[in-house]
């Protein structure tokens, strides 16, 4: 069943097309990579995904238009994790969480005990109960990183998109990360996440989109569609290739020769 | 999300109100505790003593309330807005254009004929340079580009009030300007609470109504809109509400700097470093502060009284500097 749609988007920024004709459609329960080069498009395809960029085309969540929805309604139904870790007060652990539930709250009204348990349930995925009342200021990269994800959780949106959520992290918080969104696509959520690991997007996506300068070029399992023309052609490198375990993996070995 | 510490909130209201008896208390004419409590409940025996309660110390008192917690609140709004510890309104120019308003008010003499014209223009001129600030340092402005651009727009505004009393037309309008413009709240009545007070009330709910947008926009523009906040609009309110109370407090008691910078930057950490939080003990710190320093220029023993805005600006420049070298030294 598709939660999330968007049906022929194109964006163009300063007379330059950044995206031509995207289809995509995310499945529930589905852990997509949206994968590619750097300035193929893919943070772009997001935020137009996220209805946070405006783009000709339609994007729909839950057969809804997504420009139709009010801030609120659409903020409940996707949340998104943009790239990095922009914080700019050192608030406690806590507090950043709790800015999910937002798109529940009023003006000057409290949190509600299911605000509570929202950002309770999140900050339990993500790991960092121990961290609640620390200050941002004074956590490392990898616990920074968990503590925004654990923002995004706490919106309980039916979608989730994330951009670049492993990109600055050590290897085990890159895998802890992946887990968690791997945990709420199995679940029931959707998930499309942005990645530049191939091996780890071969090892968690149950699909995988290849954008390339803005064409989607490519779509399928990843074993489907990470095959030696592809990373040749749109990376421009060769890759070494394994089983472990009975699954297929791949680590990026050497640039093309040309 | 506006969970309020109420032992800080109680703590704060206590001070003020000490505050405020103590502006009552304290002038050219000697009065006692007793005095005050009993002209401002009602009673009183001798009516000279009643009138500098009731119609010169009272409004005092209030007037500096009221400044002190519009330049506070806007000063807290304005760093949740900017993300940078450093605006305020006599940084980003605000200050500066409502009192070229004020100026050109007075050099037009429109405030002589309708008692409105110079608050209208100073809100105005008010609005009109909080919103070039934003148009010229832009969405993401860093520290440097916003104070570069607000030393430009006060610049700006102060060569154009100085402009006005280059050709003022007379000397008397001349010293008028030039006693408004370093900022007092000295021979003010209950005229200029009422003239002001519809204002900033105003001006304060729109400020306040900011706190949820602001919380959401510490995690940057695209967090916010991505949590279902508006962030055009919530930059379009901030810009009303500092004008509104920016514009109602300059019109009244002239420049008063430096209040929106040190009190929120005091309060921060006492609400744990969340915007909407601060709001509420911003305003009462300002409150607190601006009361407490026109106290201050009545007793400092000098020649004439010392002018408000004088006392604030030689307190808060240090800790402005000190306040940008600690930034310095975290960005290395």
């Amino acid at each position: 069943m598709s939660i999330l749609a968007a049906e022929n988007i194109s964006v163009s920024l300063k007379g330059r097309k950044v995206l031509t004709n995207i289809n995509v459609v995310v499945q529930v329960g589905e852990l997509l990579g949206l994968l590619g080069p750097n300035g193929a498009g893919k943070t772009t395809l997001l935020k137009a995904l996220a209805g946070l960029r405006s783009c000709s085309g339609r994007t729909t969540v839950d057969g809804r238009d997504v420009a139709s929805l009010s801030p609120d309604e659409r903020a409940k139904r996707i949340a998104y994790l943009p790239q990095g870790t922009e914080a700019h007060w050192p608030m406690p652990v806590k507090t950043v969480v709790g800015l999910g539930r937002l798109p529940y709250q009023r003006h000057f009204a409290p949190p509600s005990e299911a605000d509570r348990a929202a950002i309770a349930r999140a900050m339990a995925e993500a790991d960092i109960g121990a961290l609640a009342d620390r200050r941002l200021n004074a956590l490392s990269g990898g616990e920074l990183a968990r503590v925004f994800l654990a923002r995004a959780l706490a919106v309980e949106a039916p979608v989730l998109l994330a951009d670049e959520p492993v990109t600055h992290l050590d290897p085990g918080h890159q895998l802890a990360v992946l887990d968690v969104l791997a945990r709420r696509a199995s679940d029931g959520d959707a998930v499309v996440v942005v990645l530049h690991d191939l091996g780890l997007a071969a090892r968690y996506c149950h699909r995988v989109c290849v954008l390339d300068n803005g064409h989607l070029v490519a779509e399928g399992t990843p074993d489907q569609v990470l095959d030696d023309a592809l990373l040749d052609r749109v990376y421009g490198i060769r890759a070494a290739r394994g089983i472990h375990d009975g699954h297929a993996f791949l680590l990026p070995w050497e640039v093309s020769a040309r | 999300m506006n969970r309020h510490n109420p032992a800080l909130i109680a703590a704060l209201a206590l001070c003020l109100l000490l505050a405020l008896f103590g502006s009552i208390l304290v002038g050219s004419a000697a009065l006692t505790a007793g005095q005050v409590a009993h002209a401002l409940a009602g009673g009183g025996d001798d009516p000279r003593l009643v009138v500098i309660i009731r119609e010169i110390r009272l409004p005092r008192a209030i007037l500096g309330a009221l400044v002190g917690a519009s330049l506070s609140l806007s000063g807290a709004v304005l760093q949740g807005l900017l993300r940078n510890p450093l605006a305020e309104p006599g940084l980003t120019g605000t200050s500066a254009s409502a009192g070229l308003g004020a100026v050109v008010a007075l050099y037009f003499g429109w405030s002589a004929t309708v008692p409105l014209a110079l608050p209208l223009t100073a809100m105005g001129t008010a609005g009109v340079g909080t919103l070039l600030l934003l148009l010229i340092a832009g969405r993401h402005a860093g520290t440097l580009t916003l104070i570069l651009t607000g030393v430009a727009l006060s610049s700006l505004a102060v060569a154009l009030t100085s402009l006005a009393m280059n050709l003022s037309p007379n000397p008397y309008a001349l010293s008028e300007m030039v006693m408004w413009l370093l900022g007092s709240l000295h021979d003010r009545s209950f005229a200029d609470v009422t003239l002001i007070l519809p204002f900033a009330i105003v001006g304060w709910i729109i400020l306040a109504a900011t706190g949820r947008g602001l919380d959401a926009l510490s995690l940057g523009e695209e967090a916010a809109a991505s949590l279902g906040i508006c962030v055009d609009r919530l930059r379009l309110w901030a810009v009303l509400g500092t004008a509104l109370a920016v514009g109602a407090s300059v019109a009244v008691a002239g420049s008063v700097g430096f209040v929106g910078l040190v009190v929120p930057h005091l309060l921060r950490p006492l609400v744990r470093y969340q915007p909407s939080r601060l709001l509420l003990p911003s305003a009462f710190g300002g409150a607190i502060l601006v009361t407490v320093a026109d106290i201050a220029v009545r007793l400092i023993p000098s020649s004439s009284e010392i002018m408000l805005g004088v006392l604030t600006s030689l307190v808060g420049i240090p800790f402005f500097l000190a306040l940008i070298l600690k930034l310095q030294w975290a960005d290395r």
